[in-house]
């Protein structure tokens, strides 16, 4: 080996690049240099000034193309990539299916069948009234079902009951609307294909991070952190929108709907983003849905009878106005409504008249 | 243990060693990125290098440092892939982590990332099929030019003349000529 392992060419282009600095810079990216290699390389590198430069300018290079995705080779694909003049082919769901397939084929041919069996299945309801490179697609959990669904990307989205999201990616942004109910998002990275969530007139962006989005039913909407850094905004129509970044798990940043711009602006109904720190330990009590508890510290009854009936197929309608501003604090099992309603009764001046088999009324104790 | 110098030549002869490690340590940390493709994992091979290399020395003479000490590192190399196979991490990951703070892409860089993208996937059009191929087991399957020489039944040498190939068309493609 030695020096002169790649010769450089005598008939060199105009510039006067040496051509050997290709050569060496595929050994240092063989993933298995050895040694030896190595040290011919030094000795290569440190006989020429100019070596020295060609290669920094090279590895500087380099670096920026790594960066960027590979795409599939055409060769495997059976499409011609040059009759597709979309330049963000890889990021549809066919470019998902192509990426899969080239990604696990070696590895986990399973997964693939899996994932088939999953859509053959109806686990998502697909409108096709879109464009090559943007797709919306729902997906939804019904009363007393809890769904994960993994996105194009690799992220993760955990969906407690009666929930739904709408999911459109396209090259440039991964949205997100939470249109009902509760998600926990997984997000992978990708630091230029932002992750947006909208909820409420609320927005979070993320990078490979971890946060729970809940909309009320009064459309109040609290995001809490669990992992990594968030960015909350707050649309406001015209009007620019508040922006709070959420960094320390287990913040909790609540947004009131804002419906009516001007209207809300006149009457200096201004909107907010008020953070406050939920708890320490943010599995315990935000995230306490995904291990099918249901933990309440001091919300209102009514707020917590949507929580309870949301697991069950049978609901508890508040029908005493008295009841419905006291706080309730307790843990229940999810879908065990029984457990929760006796447990309501005994603490709270209501009782509970069962009207159908899953309806159960409260009313007034004195009524 | 005990070398025959004197305390005082032996503190200086102490010294050139640590020098010597400090003029190594930016190519060694080029060797060890290179195998590792982990800047944490790539640091913590250099800093055991310098350790074990340190210690070697005291016990006895070496006659090529330099040799020596890519030895030593490529040792620490394998003994962590013996350990556990583990995923290239590409170098877009160091970049996200020094954004975490705004957490975001300004608009601009969105922009320079996206022409840069453009014209890198014009020029993976031009390559030929196998061009293709070993790119992108190389790049997205992260297998070395020896396991790829293996599945097309060519050399380790000659996935590398490939490697080069593609580079220089890359880089012959993006400074515009």
């Amino acid at each position: 080996m030695g020096m002169n392992m790649f010769k450089d060419r005598k008939k060199r282009q105009n510039s006067d690049f040496p051509e050997a600095a290709y050569e060496w810079l595929a050994l240092l990216e063989a993933g298995d240099i050895t040694p030896e290699e190595f040290e011919s390389y030094l000795e290569w590198r440190d006989s020429d000034p100019c070596h020295v430069k060609a290669m920094e300018e090279l590895q500087k290079e380099w670096r920026e193309i790594c960066k960027v995705p590979v795409p599939q080779p055409r060769a495997w694909s059976g499409v011609r990539h040059s009759q597709n003049n979309s330049k963000g082919r890889n990021w549809g769901f066919a470019g998902f299916i192509a990426q899969l397939q080239s990604r696990v084929i070696y590895r986990a041919g399973m997964a693939l069948a899996l994932i088939g069996i999953i859509v053959g299945a109806g686990l998502y309801q697909y409108i096709s009234s879109v464009t090559e490179i943007e797709k919306t697609r729902v997906y939804s959990s019904a009363r007393a079902e809890m769904k994960t669904i993994t996105l194009d990307d690799g992220s993760t989205v955990h969906l407690n009951a009666q929930s739904r999201i709408t999911v459109n990616y396209t090259g440039n942004e991964r949205n997100i609307t939470l249109e009902q109910g509760e998600a926990l998002f997984e997000v992978s990275h990708n630091p230029v294909r932002p992750f947006l969530v909208y909820a409420g007139n609320g927005k979070v962006q993320a990078i490979g991070t971890q946060f729970n989005v809940k909309l009320m039913p009064d459309f109040n909407v609290m995001v809490t952190l669990v992992e990594g850094v968030i960015r909350i905004t707050q649309n406001m129509g015209k009007h620019e929108g508040l922006a709070r970044i959420l960094k320390i798990p287990g913040e909790m940043a609540s947004l009131r709907p804002f419906l009516d711009t001007d209207k809300d602006m006149a009457q200096e109904n201004l909107p907010e983003i008020k953070i406050t720190q939920h708890s320490s330990n943010p599995f315990q009590d935000v995230l306490s849905w995904r291990e099918g508890k249901l933990v309440f510290q001091g919300q209102r009854l009514d707020n917590v009878l949507y929580e309870i009936n949301r697991h069950s197929n049978h609901r508890i309608l508040l029908k005493s106005k008295k009841a419905i501003d006291m706080p309730v604090y307790a843990v229940f099992n999810a879908g065990d409504w029984r457990g929760a309603l006796s447990a309501i009764v005994k603490s709270y001046p209501v009782k509970a008249v069962q009207v159908s088999n899953d309806e159960t009324h409260l009313v007034a104790e004195d009524e | 243990m005990d070398r025959p110098d004197s305390g005082n030549n032996q503190d200086i002869a102490h010294d050139e060693t640590v020098n010597i490690l400090q003029i190594l340590r930016a190519d060694i940390y080029a060797f060890c990125i290179a195998r590792v493709k982990d800047h944490y994992l790539a640091e913590e091979i250099v800093q055991e290098t310098c350790v074990r290399y340190l210690k070697a020395w005291q016990e006895g003479d070496i006659e090529n440092p330099r040799g020596y000490v890519f030895r030593i590192a490529f040792n620490l190399t394998i003994n962590h892939f013996r350990k556990k196979k583990i995923r290239a991490i590409d170098a877009d990951m160091e970049m996200d982590e020094a954004k975490i703070p705004g957490a975001e892409v300004s608009p601009e860089e969105w922009l320079r990332y996206k022409q840069f993208r453009d014209r890198f996937n014009d020029l993976f059009d031009d390559l030929s099929d196998r061009q293709q191929k070993i790119f992108y087991l190389r790049r997205m399957e992260d297998l070395t030019t020896a396991e790829i020489g293996q599945k097309y039944n060519i050399s380790r040498r000659m996935v590398q003349k490939y490697m080069a190939q593609i580079m220089k068309h890359f880089h012959k493609g993006l400074s515009g000529e």
